[in-house]
């Protein structure tokens, strides 16, 4: 198998296609992946500047090629970067959309988010721990008053739901999750949520899974998925709104 | 089970005013969630604890906000919540709120969720009678 980071043929691309698609070998999965993060790189690049930070844009690139590689069928002679493409470019403007549906913050506001996300990354590198509140004031010049209320409006950045089941079927929890699935089993046995978890996509059940199966903390489950302590703040908290409504939607009311 | 205890702890608590507290009360309405959200943090904050924890608690105290929604009609009841500053750790008595011990999925949810995010949780008898759920976050270093 070739190593990574490198340049592979279209031949071996096809024979590693070929390959996946007859075994799920997840470390064909990988190599294909590795053989084209320039791309999502260059495709995320491509969206910078929106406002919204490169890691994250990055990770978003990440599962649409993640999409496109289970999805692409090399039987049909097209190369996997025409496909990949625009299934790339479109989970990075859906994840816009996403957001440009919800309240549009100040400017001052956004940007005092930003360098917060900004100080809360480098200070949780600098020292493997979470900021305090105190602490994160202190370092980007702010009052706890306004750190406070850049992280709150941080949640109200994206109001979509995310219990809408995307086109992720296919992608089993196992693809996601590798051998630690009977954790997760674990997890439906120990809150009979089998019903509702499967409602919520394979990134969704993913970040339950680290939160609550796994004990990560929120800055360590962004350093594991490159993507901001914000970020997982508010996928966490919306995922677990999902699974509120989802579990309310089953239960009928009992009186009290 | 979540363990039902006396009101003893309440009346220890009673007898012994060191402790800071800082006491909200918000209409039951959904919009009133960002009011519970910002309080928990502004306390998790005076509490020193880091924006992960601070993000716990918020998450739990949310959890136990829309779980008295789900049990009170809207704008009827206020949800009032008590945070509690001990030197090794931070108490949030939410009143009137039931877990059920944890029946139902939406409890065994609720149950789960809290015991997750927070070091211990258990539903106490108030002074009233009535049912509170009582938040433990230790502090760091304790």
């Amino acid at each position: 198998m070739p190593s990574r980071r490198q340049k592979l043929s279209r031949e071996e691309i096809n024979s590693l296609f070929q390959t996946y698609q007859e075994n799920n070998d997840p470390e064909v999965k990988r190599v294909l992946v590795d053989a084209y993060m320039d791309l999502v790189h260059s495709l995320a690049r491509r969206f910078a500047n929106r406002g919204e930070p490169l890691d994250d844009l990055v990770q978003v690139a990440s599962m649409g090629l993640l999409k496109a590689i289970d999805r692409f069928e090399p039987d049909r002679n097209v190369q996997f970067t025409t496909y990949a493409v625009p299934t790339i470019v479109g989970e990075l403007r859906r994840y816009f959309r996403d957001r440009a549906s919800a309240i549009r913050l100040p400017r001052g506001l956004r940007e005092r988010s930003h360098a917060l996300n900004a100080a809360i990354q480098k200070f949780s590198q600098e020292h493997s721990r979470s900021p305090s509140v105190a602490e994160i004031a202190g370092e980007i010049g702010l009052t706890e008053e306004e750190v406070i209320e850049s992280l709150e409006s941080s949640e109200a950045v994206a109001v979509a739901s995310l219990d809408t089941t995307t086109d992720e079927g296919d992608l089993s929890l196992l693809d996601i999750v590798g051998g630690e699935d009977k954790a997760l089993e674990m997890l439906d046995e120990r809150l009979s949520l089998a019903g509702a978890m499967s409602n919520l996509d394979a990134r969704e059940q993913n970040l339950l899974y680290l939160r609550f199966i796994e004990g990560l903390s929120q800055t360590e489950i962004a350093e594991r998925l490159h993507i901001s302590q914000m970020h997982v703040s508010r996928l966490l908290r919306r995922t677990l709104n999902s699974l509120r409504q989802n579990l309310s939607g089953t239960e009928m009311r009992r009186p009290y | 089970m979540i363990p039902l205890l006396s009101s003893k702890t309440f009346d220890d608590m009673e007898k012994n005013k060191l402790h800071d507290e800082v006491n909200i009360a918000v209409p039951a309405r959904e919009a009133m969630s960002k009011v519970v959200r910002m309080a928990t943090t502004a306390v998790a904050s005076r509490a020193s604890l880091s924006i992960d924890d601070a993000d716990d608690l918020n998450t739990a105290v949310e959890e136990l906000f829309r779980s008295f929604l789900s049990q009170h009609t809207a704008g009827e009841v206020d949800f009032c919540v008590d945070y509690i500053f001990h030197d090794d750790r931070l108490e949030i008595a939410a009143h009137g709120c039931i877990l059920h011990n944890g029946h139902g999925k939406v409890g065994r949810y609720s149950r789960f969720l809290l015991e997750s995010l927070a070091d211990s949780v258990r539903e106490v008898t108030n002074p009233d009678g009535g049912l509170d759920v009582v938040l433990v976050k230790n502090l760091p270093g304790s």
